[in-house]
């Protein structure tokens, strides 16, 4: 799988004027925060809590938008839909499907990254 | 320019304030609304960006919150929202955001709406300060004609005067006066030209100016005469086509004036005055009883083809005369009704056991208290005259 195949890469480095220096400190950030927020989903989750699972869904969208990653996106708003419909039963199906999407957008941006490093 | 962006995702946070720094903005962040009130308690912002759905206070209430904060200085919101929230737009724009940005978004599009938003900023500074410079003009300017109502009470024995003036908000269009014009002679004008504001305050001054006792090239008054005692008196009915032919409305100028001017001969203690569309003198005796000398006539300035004729009226002791513009018939309670003349005449009898002044005090307070909050629409200007003297 190749960068491409996870996230737009024209239209991210559009976004950002093609400043990779923003671009690395957005991904650090990114990394630390998105763990974080699948944790609350999760937790949203176990205590059948729709509030929580659409609030951290809604920022864990946001999050991931900002990197032109349209699955992930997309797995992130069908959480958040759910959260804010009160309807959590498919819940657990969708948060696995988010987490494997946003593995693919981690390891897509780790790469994205080391390429950054390596041509500038 | 300093703006405040208000977001709770950190990623976007982020981007969001390296953007604008890069444009060359000052920038603040803000996790939620709370936090945002906070920082703007301490700082100025011009431009608030600020995300939709946060925890705390969300940028709806947030917009809500700084537009009901009634300061001074204009703040432009622009307000994030994702594709799905479109629908709330509407929401979002009565609440009082100025612009919107749906995510994901260029910067660029996020740079020219920032500009937009500045552009705004800016054009209300500009006319924030015009507008304070108009404002400050226009108080000198009602200074100014301030100082040319009477300021002085007349030293004659026989005579009393007393005079009270309340502008509307806007420059006024009344202006009254009295002075003597020789040593038998009192005059009196009070007159309201239609409308208020710069146009009518103007034509107000040219006109105080105008009717004076000085002898010089505008005074119609007096006028110099080669014979003694070397000027004559201008009987008011002349003074009235005078001024009449002077200030005929045409298409440069649609303002007319209503006025009363009266010449009172000590000597004989006759008033002769002259009425041009004003409301009547409103005449006391010692007995009490208002009588209104009501004289049909056209205001100046509103055809050639006006009349004004004289009439005349002895004043015994302790008889008043109220001169009053249409503000005070024409004040307005919350209910709609006019003040109108039966009011007057009886607030009048009411007073004629207090002394002059009170009675003209009573008037502008009984005025003031009848509009309620609605305040003075027009202009309201008294002046009334009391011959002294022991009844004969």
């Amino acid at each position: 799988m190749t960068v491409s195949d996870v996230l737009d890469r024209e239209e991210l480095m559009q976004r950002i004027d093609d400043d990779l220096e923003l671009l690395h400190e957005l991904i650090e950030l990114f990394v630390e925060d998105y763990p974080l927020l699948l944790n609350d989903i999760n937790e949203g989750l176990a205590h059948s809590d729709a509030q929580r699972v659409k609030i951290a869904a809604h920022t864990l969208k946001g999050a991931v938008g900002n990197f032109c990653a349209q699955a992930a996106f997309d797995a992130a708003f069908v959480l958040e839909v759910s959260g804010n419909n009160g309807d959590l039963s498919q819940g657990r199906e969708q948060l696995l499907h988010l987490e494997s999407e946003m593995e693919k957008v981690l390891s897509a941006l780790q790469s994205l990254q080391s390429e950054c490093a390596n041509s500038c | 320019m300093k703006i405040l962006v208000v977001e709770d995702e950190r990623v976007s946070q982020l981007k969001l304030k390296r953007v604008l720094q890069k444009s060359g903005y000052e920038v603040t962040c803000a996790n939620d609304g709370r936090q945002a009130l906070k920082a703007m308690e301490k700082n100025d912002f011009s431009i608030v960006i600020t995300d939709w759905m946060m925890p705390e206070m969300d940028g709806l209430e947030l917009v809500r919150a700084i537009r009901a904060d009634k300061s001074p200085d204009y703040t432009y919101i622009i307000m994030l929202t994702s594709k799905a929230e479109t629908a709330d737009l509407v929401a979002g724009m009565e609440a009082g955001a100025d612009d919107f940005l749906s995510k994901p978004y260029k910067s660029a599009e996020l740079r020219v709406r920032v500009r937009s938003g500045e552009r705004l900023i800016s054009l209300n500074q500009t006319l924030a300060t015009v507008n304070a410079r108009m404002r400050k003009d226009l108080e000198s300017a009602a200074l100014i004609q301030k100082s040319l109502l009477p300021n002085k009470k007349t030293h004659r024995q026989n005579v009393e005067i007393e005079w009270r003036f309340r502008p509307c908000d806007e420059l006024a269009g009344d202006i009254f006066n009295f002075f003597e014009l020789d040593e038998d002679t009192i005059a009196l004008y009070l007159l309201d030209v239609s409308g208020h504001g710069v146009a009518a305050a103007l034509l107000s001054v040219t006109l105080s100016r105008m009717l004076s006792p000085v002898i010089d090239d505008t005074s119609l008054l007096k006028s110099k005469t080669s014979i003694a005692p070397y000027y004559r008196l201008t009987p008011p009915a002349e003074v009235a086509r005078q001024l009449n032919k002077r200030f005929l409305i045409d298409e440069n100028n649609e303002q007319f004036f209503t006025i009363i001017y009266g010449i009172l001969n000590l000597k004989t203690n006759v008033l002769t005055y002259i009425s041009a569309g004003h409301p009547g003198i409103a005449y006391q005796n010692h007995s009490g009883k208002v009588d209104f000398l009501e004289m049909p006539s056209m205001p100046v300035g509103f055809t050639d083809q006006a009349v004004y004729e004289e009439q005349q009226i002895l004043l015994k002791p302790s008889d008043r005369i109220y001169l009053y513009s249409d503000g005070i018939l024409e004040a307005r309670n919350p209910d709609e009704e006019l003040y109108g003349k039966d009011r007057l005449q009886h607030l009048l009898e009411k007073s004629r056991k207090a002394s002059l002044t009170d009675s003209v005090e009573t008037i502008l307070t009984e005025i003031s208290d009848f509009t309620k909050d609605a305040g003075f629409e027009d202009d309201v200007s008294v002046l009334a005259l009391e011959l002294k003297g022991s009844e004969s």
